[in-house]
This record gives structure tokens, sequence and C-alpha cells, in this order.
């Protein structure tokens, strides 16, 4: 049962990631970006990762997700104006795209495809005890980065009245 | 595949952002097989740091917007030398 599950989630999220690079509109293709992200969530949740699972769904789906449906109607003034792809760059992205996709299968063989048995069935406590312990320097140096970004986009995207200002 | 061929700033941006959960699905799922939760913290900051770098992304886009009329990365070609 749970398998059926991780099969079908996969499927989607591999299908949408697909669709995304088929579709001709740029909202089609955030809505893509918006069930794949959904799905991930899911397998995510089955991983036994369930807070990164929420985490994925709070912020990417709804947080960047919004910002790119923002950006998307704001730099979009015809609407459902078609996207046209160059041919002679689509077959060496499909190349580069291929031999990534190679080095990583030949990595997954490498692993074994076997569950630790000492892996913890407790998803919250030593994860909560880990980013305050172990990790507390990445958490706060986290916290400083979330700051300079926040007003680093806000000043950027801002004063759009004038035409220049340093 | 998304980042080389597409021809819109923001499609660019919704490739990387593929990109990086194609990385934090790695993170989680090999967690499986260590013990601990280094996969799983790992991949919260991988979240973290791709939300700042999204916000950042989409706020010069609007500005390049707002200067070029035009949401294409090859249009933007003021620095470009021709020939």
């Amino acid at each position: 049962m749970e398998q059926a599950v991780l099969y079908i989630l996969s499927g989607i999220a591999a299908a949408s990631a697909l669709a995304m690079i088929f579709v001709r509109q740029v909202f089609y293709a955030a809505l893509c970006l918006l069930t794949c992200l959904l799905a991930l969530a899911g397998i995510y949740g089955i991983m036994h990762a369930g807070f990164l699972a929420i985490t994925q769904v709070l912020i990417y789906a709804g947080g960047v997700l919004v910002l790119i449906v923002f950006a998307i109607v704001v730099t979009n003034r015809i609407e459902g104006k078609p996207l046209h792809v160059e041919s002679q760059h689509r077959f060496i992205g499909f190349l580069v795209s291929a031999a990534i996709a190679q080095v990583l299968v030949w990595g997954y063989h490498q692993t074994g495809f076997m569950i630790s048995p000492t892996q913890t069935e407790k998803e919250i406590k030593p994860l909560g005890v880990a980013l305050f312990t172990d990790y507390a320097a990445p958490f706060e140096i986290g916290g400083v980065l979330l700051l300079v970004c926040l007003i680093g986009a806000a000043l950027t995207a801002s004063s759009f009245k004038k035409s220049s200002h340093d | 595949m998304i980042v080389f061929t597409k021809k819109n700033a923001l499609l660019i941006l919704m490739g990387i952002e593929l990109m990086l959960n194609a990385a934090n699905l790695n993170l989680v799922v090999f967690n499986r097989q260590q013990t601990g939760m280094d996969g799983q913290l790992f991949a919260l900051f991988v979240i973290l740091v791709a939300v700042c770098e999204a916000a950042v992304g989409i706020a010069i886009i609007l500005r390049v917007y707002h200067y070029y009329k035009s949401a294409v990365p090859d249009q933007v070609s003021d620095l470009k030398e021709h020939e």
C-alpha cells in the first residue's frame, strides 16, 4: 500500500517535471511546478521526513510559487503569449541532462539500496535537538541570510516611480 | 534542460527551483540509509537558501523588466559588443 502511493507520487512528480519542458505558456509551467512540489512533499512524508514535508508545502508551494506567479502576471502584458524554444540549444540541453542523469543513476547503483536498521522512527525530536546543538551555527547564519535577503529584495523591487537612483 | 533551452527569465528561475528540489529529494531519500537526521537538516537549509535566492532573483527580474520592457534574457544585451 505504501509502495503503491510512493510509485504514484513519484510518477506525478516526474510527469509534471517533464511537462514543464513541453508546455508553451509560462503560467502552465508554474502550475506544473506546483504539482511537482506537492508530489515531492508527499514523498517526503512517506520517507519519514514529516517536518520537511510540511515545510515544503508551506514555503515552496505557498511562498515561492506565489511569488513566481505574481512575477509572471506582472511581466506578461499579453495574456497567453506562447513561448518559443530555440531548437539548437534543445539538443545540447538534452545531452547535458542525459549525462547528469547517467552519473546519478550510476551513483544510485553504488549505494546498494538498503535501509539502515538503526534509523530512528521518531521524526521531529531528533531534528529539533540536532538543530539547536550540532547545527546551531547554520541556523543562526540562516537567520541572518533571511534578514539580508528580505531587505535586499524589498529594496531592489521597490521605488518604481524613480527612473534612476543611486 | 529548462535552464538551457527556455527564453523566459522566470521559467529559468523555475528550472533552478526544480533542480534544487531534486537535490532535496536525494538528500531526504538517502537519509534512510544513515543514522541520524543529517540529510533532512541539510535539505532544510537548502530550502532556506533557495527561498532567499528566489526572492532576490525575482526582485532583479522585475527591475530588469521595468527597464528593458522584456523578460527575455537574450534582449538584455547592452554590454554585449557588436561585431
